[in-house]
C-alpha cells in the first residue's frame, strides 16, 4: 500500500478515536455501512489535507457526520431501500447484540438534532461544549436536545423491552 | 432501560479500517465537497479569500485551475488569475457581483445588496445559517445611521456563495437582513435572522465587562479586517458590533419609561427568595406547577415537572434570558435572567403598561430571577406583543434591562435581599391574557430538525420563518370557521423544500383555533399524538405545527388530525360521521 505523510500523522488519531467515532456514526445513522463509509472517507480526506488541519480529530469527527448525512440522504432517495431498523442487522459479518439493535432502532425515531446531541454526549462522551462545537451550535442547545432525546429514548426503550424482534439480531 | 442505554454499543467491534483509509488517501480522485471545512487553520488571509473566490467561480460554473483533480488549496490560493483575487492596495476587498453596489467600509448606505439565502446555491437547507454567514462576513459596522431617523444600528455584510452581498442590520429589535430596501424600512424587511442568530452573537461576544458596565455610548466602529478569516474572531467582532448596537439603542430609552414603570413595579414587584440551593431552586407557576431552575455554574436551564426546555444561558455575564417553552402547546413560559445587584423590584411590562410580577422568585444567592407565566414570545422583539423585563431600584430608578445586567456579582457582595412577603402573592389571580387577541405578535417553536420556526402576525399579514428565512409568501391570517361536517378548517400550509435530511417533504402549517379552545392536539389514527413542534400563539387564536413525522396526516381516515377541545370537553371540529 502506498503511504502518505498525512497518514503517518493520523495513525495516533485513528487509534484514539476510530472506535468511538465509528460507534457514534453507527448510532446516529443506524447503518453500519454508512458508518464504514463515512469514517473511512473522513480519515482519508484528513490524510489528504495533511498538516493543513489544525485539529485532525475534531475535523474528522465533524466530517464523518457530514459525509454520513450525505450518505443517508442518498439512501433515503432510493425508494426500494428505505433506511429501516433492520438495516444494521442485515449487514453481513457484524455481530449486533439485541440490546444494541433496540437502541439503534429507538435512535432512528429521534429527530436529527436530538439524535446527534445524545449520541455525541451520552454515546461518545463529549461534554456539552465539545458536542456543541462539533454540531456547530451552542452548549445550551445541545443540553436541551440531549435531554429531550433521553426522555424519548427512555420511553422507546421501555416499550422495546417487550417487543424486541429476535430476527433482527445478526451474528457473525 | 439500563442507566446507560449506549453501553450495548460498546459490545460492537468496529471494523479495522486503517488499510482501507490508506488506500483511499493515496488513490487519485476528487475530494468530496464537504462545504465549509471545519478547523482548517487559515494560513494567510489571501488563501481564505481566494478559496472563497474559487467557491464562487465553481458555483458560477467557471473553470478554476486545480479543479477536476485534487482540490489543492495551495494551487487555488496562489492562482493570480482568479477574477476575485484581492488587489494589493485593498487586501480585504471583495469585488461585488455584477449589478451590486460597492461595499465601502464605514459607509452606512450599503443596503442595496440583494440576495435571499433561500435557495442560494451553496447554502443547503438545514445549514447552520449563522456559522455560514459568519464565515462569509466582509464587514461589520456599528454607529448612527443618518438615513433612518438617527437610530443606532449594527450591520454585518456577507458575501454569499452566488456572488451577491447581503447585509444584516440591527435596529434595536430585530437583526434584519435587508434585500434592497431602504434603511428606514429595515424593520419591515422580508427576511429576518432569527433570535438564535442573535443569541449566537451575544453568546460569543467579547465586549469587555468594563465597556458593558460603563453605560457610555459607544463610538461608531467598524471591523473589516478581523472578519475575513473565517475563524471565531469573526463572530466575536460581529457580536461586538451587534451588541454595541443593542446597547446604543437602549441608551436614552430608560429615562422616558422609568417614571411610568417603576412606581407600579415597586408596588407589585415583591421578590421572594426561591427554595432550594444555588444550583437548583424552584418556583411555582400560576396553575400550580413547579418549575426548577438549574445552574451548573456555566449554563442555566429551566424545567417544569422534569421537562427540560428553553434556551440556555451561559454564565457569567451572559445577558440572554432563559425561557422555558412547553412541549405541548403550553401558551406560557418562564423567563430566567440575571438580576441586577441593585434591583429592588423586577417584573414584566404588559402591552397595556401594567405590570406582571406575580410568581417572581430570586435564586437563593440573589443573582438570578425567574418570572413564570410569561407569554411565549421572543423578548428581544422589542415590541410586537413581547413583555420586556424591567428592574427598578428602591429609589424608583430604572435599571438596565435584565439582559443588560452586568457580571453576576459575588454572592457575598449582593447585599440584603428582599425577604419573602408574609403572605405569598396568590398564584391564581393573574387574569388570563392568552386569549386576548393581539393584532401584532410573534411566537416560536421547534422544527423536528432542531431548527426554530417563527410565526409573525402583523396587521393582516402572516409570515412564517424557519431559522430566520421566510418560507411563505406573505399570507392572509387564517380565521376559524366552524364546519359541522368535521372537514378541514381554514389553515395555511407551507412546504419547506428541500428537506435537509433528504427524506419526506417537510412542512409547517398555521391554523386558527376555535373560540374557547383550551386544548389543541394532533389526532393520529390511534388517538392523541404528542407533538413537540405544536405551538399556540400568545393570544391563543392560532396554532402552528411543523413535522416530518406526521405522515399520517395524509391518512384519509383522519381528514384533519389537528383538533381542539373546549373547557366542556367538546371536540372541534367534531369527528366526521
Amino acid at each position: 500500500m502506498t503511504t502518505s505523510p498525512g497518514l503517518d500523522r493520523l495513525r495516533p488519531v485513528y487509534v484514539e478515536i476510530h472506535a468511538r467515532l465509528w460507534r457514534a456514526v453507527l448510532a446516529w445513522s443506524g447503518s453500519a455501512e454508512v458508518a464504514d463509509e463515512a469514517v473511512a472517507e473522513a480519515f482519508a480526506q484528513a490524510a489528504r489535507r495533511g498538516d493543513a488541519l489544525h485539529d485532525p480529530a475534531a475535523w474528522i469527527w465533524r466530517s464523518a457526520f457530514r459525509i454520513a448525512a450525505g450518505d443517508l440522504a442518498r439512501i433515503r432517495r432510493e425508494p426500494t431501500e428505505p433506511l429501516g431498523d433492520h438495516e444494521v442487522a442485515q449487514r453481513s459479518g457484524l455481530a449486533i447484540p439485541g440490546e444494541a439493535v433496540d437502541l439503534l432502532r429507538a435512535l432512528q425515531q429521534l429527530g436529527d438534532q436530538q439524535r446527534r446531541a445524545v449520541v455525541l454526549t451520552d454515546g461518545a462522551g463529549f461534554t456539552g461544549p465539545e458536542a456543541a462545537a462539533l454540531m456547530g451550535t451552542t452548549a445550551a442547545t445541545v443540553r436541551v436536545q440531549a435531554s429531550r432525546a433521553r426522555r424519548r429514548l427512555r420511553s422507546l426503550l421501555a416499550d422495546s423491552d417487550t417487543t424486541t424482534d429476535p430476527s433482527l439480531e445478526a451474528d457473525r | 432501560m439500563s442507566p446507560d442505554p449506549f453501553r450495548p454499543l460498546d459490545r460492537i467491534d468496529p471494523p479495522e479500517q486503517w488499510d482501507e483509509i490508506g488506500r483511499r488517501a493515496t488513490a487519485p480522485g476528487v475530494d468530496l465537497d464537504l462545504g465549509t471545512v471545519p478547523d482548517i487553520r487559515p494560513r494567510r488571509r489571501a488563501a481564505a479569500l481566494v478559496a472563497a473566490a474559487a467557491m464562487l467561480a465553481l458555483v458560477a460554473g467557471i473553470a478554476v485551475a486545480g479543479a477536476g483533480g485534487d482540490a489543492d488549496q495551495d494551487v487555488l490560493a496562489d492562482d493570480p488569475s482568479s477574477p476575485t483575487t484581492p488587489g494589493e492596495a485593498c487586501p480585504f476587498h471583495l469585488d461585488p457581483a455584477a449589478g451590486f453596489p460597492e461595499l465601502t467600509p464605514g459607509e452606512p448606505s450599503i443596503e442595496g445588496a440583494a440576495g435571499d439565502l433561500t435557495g442560494v446555491p451553496g447554502i443547503p437547507a438545514g445549514t447552520d445559517r449563522w456559522a455560514e454567514i459568519a464565515g462569509r462576513l466582509t464587514m461589520v459596522t456599528v454607529g448612527h445611521d443618518p438615513d433612518s431617523t438617527g437610530r443606532t444600528f449594527g450591520r454585518a455584510t456577507a458575501m454569499l456563495p452566488d456572488g451577491s452581498a447581503k447585509s444584516w442590520y440591527h435596529t434595536g429589535g430585530f437583526l434584519t437582513a435587508t434585500a434592497g430596501v431602504p434603511n428606514e424600512a429595515c424593520d419591515l424587511a422580508d427576511v429576518y435572522v432569527d433570535i438564535s442568530a442573535m443569541t449566537e452573537l451575544i453568546d460569543r461576544h467579547e465586549v469587555t465587562d468594563e465597556e458593558y458596565a460603563s453605560g457610555e455610548t459607544l463610538p461608531e466602529r467598524t471591523w473589516t479586517d478581523e472578519v475575513l478569516d473565517g475563524e471565531l474572531t469573526d463572530i466575536d467582532a460581529t457580536a461586538k458590533a451587534i451588541y454595541a448596537a443593542i446597547r446604543l439603542d437602549q441608551t436614552g430609552d430608560d429615562a422616558a419609561t422609568a417614571a411610568d414603570v417603576c412606581p407600579a413595579l415597586l408596588a407589585e414587584g415583591a421578590m421572594a427568595t426561591a427554595t432550594g440551593t444555588d444550583a437548583e431552586w424552584t418556583g411555582t407557576t400560576a396553575d400550580g406547577r413547579t418549575f426548577t431552575v438549574t445552574d451548573d455554574g456555566t449554563d442555566v436551564w429551566v424545567s417544569v415537572d422534569g421537562d427540560v426546555g428553553g434556551i440556555g444561558m451561559s454564565r457569567p455575564g451572559d445577558r440572554n434570558p432563559v425561557q422555558w417553552y412547553g412541549d405541548s402547546g403550553d401558551p406560557t413560559g418562564i423567563t430566567v435572567g440575571v438580576r441586577h445587584p441593585d434591583a429592588a423590584a423586577i417584573g414584566a411590562v404588559r402591552p397595556d403598561g401594567s405590570i406582571h410580577a406575580a410568581g417572581l422568585v430570586l435564586a437563593p444567592d440573589g443573582t438570578l430571577f425567574a418570572l413564570p407565566d410569561m407569554p411565549l414570545v421572543v423578548e428581544s422583539d422589542g415590541g410586537d406583543g413581547s413583555w420586556p423585563i424591567v428592574s427598578c431600584t428602591a429609589d424608583g430608578a430604572l435599571l438596565p434591562a435584565e439582559d443588560e445586567a452586568v457580571d453576576i456579582p459575588d454572592p457575598d457582595d449582593v447585599g440584603e435581599f428582599p425577604t419573602a412577603p408574609a403572605d405569598p402573592p396568590p398564584t391564581t389571580t393573574e387574569a388570563p391574557t392568552t386569549t386576548t387577541p393581539q393584532d401584532d405578535m410573534t411566537w416560536e417553536g421547534p422544527t423536528t430538525a432542531g431548527q426554530t420556526y417563527r410565526v409573525e402576525v402583523k396587521a393582516d399579514v402572516l409570515r412564517v420563518f424557519v431559522d430566520g428565512v421566510q418560507v411563505n409568501a406573505d399570507g392572509e391570517i387564517p380565521r376559524w370557521e366552524a364546519d359541522p361536517t368535521g372537514g378541514t378548517p381554514p389553515m395555511l400550509g407551507f412546504e419547506l423544500s428541500p428537506n435537509p435530511d433528504g427524506g419526506p417533504q417537510d412542512w409547517i402549517i398555521v391554523g386558527a383555533r376555535p373560540p374557547g379552545a383550551t386544548e389543541t392536539f394532533v389526532l393520529g389514527p390511534d388517538g392523541e399524538v404528542p407533538v413537540e413542534t405544536l405551538t399556540i400563539s400568545p393570544d391563543g387564536r392560532f396554532y402552528a405545527l411543523h413535522g416530518l413525522e406526521l405522515d399520517f396526516m395524509e391518512d384519509p381516515e383522519t381528514p384533519w388530525p389537528v383538533r381542539h377541545r373546549d373547557a366542556d370537553g367538546d371536540l372541534f371540529p367534531p369527528m366526521p360521521e
